[in-house]
């Protein structure tokens, strides 16, 4: 690891003041579970660290009438959190499937989303959820849908300076979701196929009113399904258009290595993710 | 540049000057010689590397020091009782033929302790879901799981 200065910065403002200094030059550390890897392999080499562990203000996780999730709240507080359980049992599925619970000990929501790395798994239940980022840089403040933040793979659309101070679902939507994923069997299990799903149902009719589904691992960054979103709307999910869905969603990934095999997982997994989703959604 | 930390470990408080890209297990092994954490992978996917801080385990290979400032870390040193005595769970270990070569066991147990502290009666699932980021290359992880299963009933009966 090469040598870096080292900052803890206590408030917001002058944490945001060291980005606007050092740009591009200076890394953010959260939990580290990326970037101190990142450091050792000499794949990252920054002039100035900025550990955030001092700004309370980042570290919250709250729901109610919408879920707001501090940048430095922790996939396992995220996990065990009694509001993700039931309907909204969607965000502890997909915090207890990163890594063990030595890394979710420590690696935060933030890290996760601005590692930008194409196989997160908070990504796509957040994108089923509809979530917004904000994000805070000197003298600036702005709010991007979450679909709208990734550039590529393991690259943001942040400016320079800007930092994640906020993820936002807002309202709470109505219906349920779930994550569901396989992994690859490495050491470290890292997802091969994830899906996000989120269904809104008229319970009387059982038909889908609203659908949003997403996936990750499967392009250059996590996205939402629009072809297969639309298609199950205004339908009764039965066995064939399940089948359907995840074929369509299928169609709209673009994998880069194992791809019909992924094509294939991700048609098995809509299936199972959508039914999920479907039984919580009529319960609640 | 160097950093000056005030941290606890194993319960007796420590003031130590880091460089910040120094590692918490760099820090434990070679400037504290506190050696019963061991280095694997170096890259927080083996767990040999566990320790707990504030109570949760975490991979101390891929952790700073400066990230351990103000906190409590527990080691595989501070496990065992004043006297020497081995915690139950070191003693179940030994009992159910949990350890092979021993390379991971440091890891497995703080692994483990750090569940029954939370929850003194978890099931199979739990200490499987609880030690899935400690890998033991001896494949030893049935009699591990039956280790830590031990503990957690006896614990119960008394």
């Amino acid at each position: 690891m090469k040598p870096f200065a080292y900052f803890e910065p206590a408030t917001l403002n002058e944490a945001l003041d060291l980005l606007d200094q050092y740009g591009e030059k200076a890394r953010i550390l959260a939990g580290g579970t990326d970037l101190v890897v990142q450091m050792k392999q000499r794949i990252v080499a920054p002039e100035a660290v900025i550990n955030l562990r001092r700004i309370e203000e980042l570290n919250f996780i709250e729901v109610d009438s919408e879920i707001r999730l501090g940048p430095l709240a922790r996939l396992s507080q995220l996990a065990s959190h009694p509001s993700f359980a039931g309907r909204m049992a969607i965000l502890r599925e997909a915090a207890l499937a990163v890594g063990d619970a030595q890394i979710r000990n420590v690696a935060t929501i933030g890290g996760n989303i601005a590692n930008a790395s194409p196989s997160a798994d908070i990504s796509p239940a957040l994108l089923a959820l509809g979530a917004k980022v904000k994000l805070a840089r000197k003298g600036a403040v702005r709010v991007v849908n979450l679909d709208e933040f990734w550039a590529g793979p393991f690259s943001t659309h942040l400016k320079r300076g800007e930092l994640i101070v906020g993820i936002f679902v807002s309202p709470l939507p109505e219906g349920g979701g779930a994550y569901v994923w396989t992994p690859k069997r490495t050491a470290v299990d890292e997802t091969l196929v994830g899906v996000g799903a989120w269904l809104l149902i008229d319970s009387p009719k059982e038909i889908c009113l609203r659908a949003s589904l997403a996936l990750s691992s499967v392009a250059p960054v996590p996205f939402r399904c629009r072809q297969a979103e639309s298609f199950i709307q205004g339908k009764i999910l039965s066995p064939e258009t399940l089948c359907q869905a995840g074929e369509m969603a299928a169609t709209e990934a673009s994998p880069r290595s194992r791809a019909d095999y992924r094509r294939t997982l991700i048609s098995i997994l809509v299936e199972e993710a959508l039914i999920k989703a479907w039984n919580r959604a009529l319960i609640y | 540049m160097k950093v000056q930390l005030q941290l606890k470990i194993n319960g007796l408080p420590y003031r130590v000057e880091v460089e910040p890209r120094r590692t918490l297990l760099e820090l434990i092994r070679e400037d504290l010689e506190l050696t019963g954490t061991k280095e694997g992978c170096g890259l927080g996917e083996c767990g040999t590397c566990t320790v707990l801080l504030d109570g949760q385990p975490v991979k101390s290979c891929i952790t700073l020091a400066v990230q351990a400032n103000g906190r409590e870390v527990t080691t595989i040193e501070g496990v065992e009782q004043a006297d020497g005595t081995l915690h139950p769970i070191q003693q179940a270990f030994i009992d159910h033929g949990a350890i092979q070569c021993g390379f991971c066991t440091p890891g497995m147990v703080l692994s483990a302790k750090a569940l029954l502290d939370e929850n003194p009666k978890p099931t199979e699932l739990e200490v499987r879901q609880a030690i899935a980021g400690n890998l033991c290359r001896c494949t030893g992880y049935q009699k591990i799981v039956e280790a830590i299963l031990a503990v957690s009933s006896n614990e119960q009966r008394a």
